[in-house]
């Protein structure tokens, strides 16, 4: 029984994140439209680097809603993808940890200073249970996920310095932690992962859209 | 004693397209003590937002008076909304 519950549960934990990282998505991509739309005479630095971070940030949580979208189908099918197309799936799991999230975290510090074995379980993301495996995991992985970590935490503080709205710090503090379940990763932990991700960004683009400024931005300016 | 946190240029060109929506059209050195900026950096502004016709100057004989624009209303819209997105951020 225990073990039907924690199938249902992997099942409902990647039908989630898909859903929270399509809302996301569609938020990070009118923030930077706001953003970006002011006039070239208001334009600054800051704009720039804080557009192209959440740009780079909607691009890592788009590919990984496809390799979610991918772990979902070989979840519930247990169908395992071609090894004609393994190089393209190797490269829409790999990319966002390895490039566009540290990347993204790091521009967005700047803005503020100015293996391939597959397992028998079912339990993960199907086919893609060929990454994380264990013992193949690429160094190159823990290293980057290291990075984000800590741009992350640098962010945080950062944002609880500059008195930054309290859903921003809990998206950067929930956003620290996925990166951190995956310094020492597995498929399981991958899941959960993106999860915790899928939560810190709508607490993200919360904070962004639904909560009001009031006398605080008046305060700033 | 705490550095002091200097303005940014969005911040700035909100508050004087603030001022000249809620208090109304006013010459160069009353909008100074408004926005609380010397009148050579208020100049600089003022000749950038009147060129991009977000403001515009009128002569009332003793002196020369700005107002905002229908164009000026629509992109304070529009900044204030960038500027919300970086204060909530706490990046402003």
């Amino acid at each position: 029984m225990l073990q039907r519950w924690h199938r249902g549960l992997h099942g409902y934990v990647i039908a989630v994140s898909l859903v929270l990282n399509f809302i996301s998505i569609a938020l990070l991509i009118l923030t930077i439209y706001r953003l970006l739309r002011i006039g070239g005479y208001a334009r600054e630095k800051k704009v720039y680097i804080l557009s192209l971070s959440l740009a780079i940030l909607s691009l890592a949580l788009g590919i990984e809603t496809i390799v979610l979208g991918f772990g979902a189908y070989g979840y519930f099918t247990g169908s395992y993808h071609s090894a004609r197309f393994h190089w393209i799936i190797s490269a829409l799991f790999y990319s966002p940890h390895i490039v566009l999230y540290p990347m993204s975290y790091l521009l967005l510090t700047v803005a503020y200073f100015i293996d391939f074995k597959p397992e028998n379980s079912r339990y993960s993301l199907g086919s893609l249970a060929l990454f994380l495996a264990g013992k193949d995991m690429p160094l190159l992985w823990t290293i980057c996920e290291i990075i984000s970590a800590t741009a992350l935490a640098l962010l945080l503080v950062m944002a609880v310095k500059r008195k930054a709205f309290t859903y921003i710090d809990m998206a950067f503090l929930l956003l620290l932690i996925s990166h951190l379940m995956l310094v020492v990763p597995s498929p399981i932990l991958y899941i959960y992962s993106a999860f915790v991700r899928s939560v810190a960004f709508i607490t993200l683009m919360c904070g962004i859209w639904f909560v009001k400024a009031g006398g605080n931005a008046e305060k700033e300016i | 004693m705490p550095r002091r946190r200097y303005r940014s240029r969005l911040s700035v060109l909100v508050e004087i397209l603030r001022v000249l929506k809620q208090v109304g059209p006013m010459p160069a050195t009353r909008l100074c003590e408004y926005v609380n900026m010397p009148y050579d950096r208020l100049k600089l502004i003022i000749v950038s937002l009147e060129k991009n016709m977000i403001i515009s100057a009128r002569d009332t004989g003793k002196s020369r008076v700005y107002y905002i624009t229908e164009k000026g209303l629509k992109e304070l819209d529009k900044l204030e909304k960038a500027l919300d997105i970086i204060v909530k951020l706490g990046l402003s």
